[in-house]
């Protein structure tokens, strides 16, 4: 049921798509990318920059987190660290990005930070979530052969867990490819730039040369997780 | 070097106010394969995971003494880097982690070396082919038995000093049985000492010696034959149908 939930999902998404596609050639859109192609490219790598520097920090910030949560002697911090990491979420993105550029100033600095922190939470919760998952007898099997922490951690706790991190990873991902947009506001750049630029204006053609893009980089970004899903994970785990 | 592996005195667990083992004492030499038999319920699992010190099951009371050091105290996976193992019930999965790769890991585990020819021998020697199975993932995909047979394998390549055997022959078909006898009779060579925790006299026949667990206390012990014997024909149901109570010579409780 749920994969038909999601087929069904994806298909109105293609079909909005394409509607905005028919749309924006009668806007007079496509003759504008044409006309601004290099522009618009340089817009798009800014916002991939945003995007994966922030993923990366964010990543190896919220795996670390939720390793450490996991081991016996933190486990008694999970609430406290979890609230404070969710913190960066409950706080909306626009007030994280203006603290961010209060501290930082303007540029691409302050953007990167304000994304950091507004992703790292889905990643650290399910990355907790998911150690904390794995079977205790399996965890006891993996004792009883003499295995060191590293090793379980590695070899039993990760493959297990792995399913549960990617899909936080997938939202934390699709998140920020929406948010990074909000960069334009702080002098990072992106393809927010095209976006706001286009609402001050009132100008379709400008706006939608950056919504389009920013849509489907979200769209691309959740069909590649999947596929990394697909290639890591253990079959019975699927 | 004594010739004593493995002495428990007075072991005692206690869980949830229930008292599961009861002054459990308990000797294994060195190639020695001691049979713990008793109905379902009656703490045969239980004194396997005391032994193994998994969380949940720690000793209220007695002591554990391997190799002429006390382990009580010591974590599950202390235990098992002395040279103490368990072939568990139910195998768990490792979801992902190839057959290789988990015998593998067994072996770094004790510090031994790993060559391609000691993980076949080993598989060979459950009755697993090595070609059709190396590669294959130790996950749901293998069936109970094949898991066994695969951790037995693993257990024989850690060469530990004591094993527990947490009943090897259920779920395991009639040719395996034969495979699982050999393997027994390969730790007793190595000087290994088995715990079997069993139910079927065919695994009691590579016995040495045998103790009758009734509600977590050792009832008798002696020849495995006359155990089973005895276990079969002079005991009688409890009342919470779960243990037996022992009865005397005439017959009545």
């Amino acid at each position: 049921m749920t994969k038909k939930a999601a087929r069904i999902y994806r298909f109105t998404l293609l079909f909005l798509i394409t509607t905005l596609i028919v749309y924006a050639y009668w806007s007079g859109l496509i003759t504008y990318v044409f006309n601004n192609s290099a522009k618009l490219l340089k817009l798009i790598q800014q916002h991939l920059l945003l995007v994966i520097t922030s993923m990366i920090i964010a990543t190896t910030l919220g795996i670390s987190i939720g390793v450490i949560l996991s081991r016996p002697q933190f486990k008694k911090y999970q609430g406290v660290v979890m609230y404070i990491v969710g913190l960066g979420q409950t706080i909306p993105s626009l007030a994280v990005l203006a603290l961010a550029m209060s501290l930082l100033g303007i540029g691409m600095v302050p953007a990167i930070f304000a994304l950091t922190i507004y992703t790292v939470l889905p990643i650290a919760r399910n990355t907790l979530a998911g150690l904390n998952s794995v079977a205790d007898d399996l965890l006891d099997a993996a004792r009883g052969m003499g295995l060191t922490n590293w090793r379980i951690l590695w070899e039993v706790e990760f493959p297990n867990a792995l399913k549960v991190i990617l899909t936080g990873i997938r939202l934390a991902l699709v998140i920020n490819i929406g948010t990074a947009a909000l960069g334009a506001l702080v002098g990072a750049g992106g393809l927010g730039e095209q976006i706001f630029t286009g609402i001050s204006f009132l100008d379709t053609k400008l706006l939608l040369s950056g919504a389009i893009p920013t849509a489907l980089l979200a769209l691309l970004a959740d069909y590649g997780v999947q596929i990394l899903e697909k290639v890591l994970l253990s079959e019975g785990l699927k | 070097m004594s010739n004593q592996l493995l002495e428990i005195t007075d072991l005692d667990l206690v869980l949830d106010n229930k008292k599961i083992l009861d002054d459990l004492s308990l000797e294994v030499k060195r190639g020695e394969v001691y049979a713990v038999i008793g109905p379902n319920g009656c703490g045969k699992t239980s004194l396997a995971y005391t032994l193994m010190g998994l969380e949940g099951y720690p000793a209220s009371a007695g002591k554990v003494i391997f190799k002429d050091e006390e382990i009580t105290n010591l974590s599950t996976k202390e235990r098992a880097q002395q040279g103490l193992t368990l072939a568990w019930q139910e195998p768990a999965r490792f979801e992902g982690v190839s057959v290789r790769k988990f015998l593998s890991l067994g072996l770094e585990s004790r510090g031994l070396e790993v060559t391609e020819d000691k993980l076949k021998d080993a598989l060979n020697a459950v009755a697993i082919s090595p070609n059709k199975y190396l590669d294959r993932k130790v996950d749901e995909k293998l069936s109970g038995g094949e898991r066994k047979r695969i951790e037995l394998a693993s257990i024989l390549l850690m060469e530990p000093n004591l094993v527990i055997l947490d009943e090897p022959d259920s779920g395991v078909d009639v040719v395996a049985l034969n495979n699982i006898g050999d393997v027994i009779n390969s730790f007793k060579e190595q000087g290994t000492g088995v715990i079997l925790i069993t139910h079927s006299d065919e695994m009691l026949n590579f016995a040495d010696e045998a103790a009758l667990i009734c509600e977590g206390e050792i009832i008798r012990r002696g020849e495995p034959q006359k155990i089973s014997d005895y276990f079969r024909d002079d005991c009688l149901p409890c009342e919470d149908d779960v243990c037996l109570v022992e009865v005397d010579d005439n017959g009545s409780k």
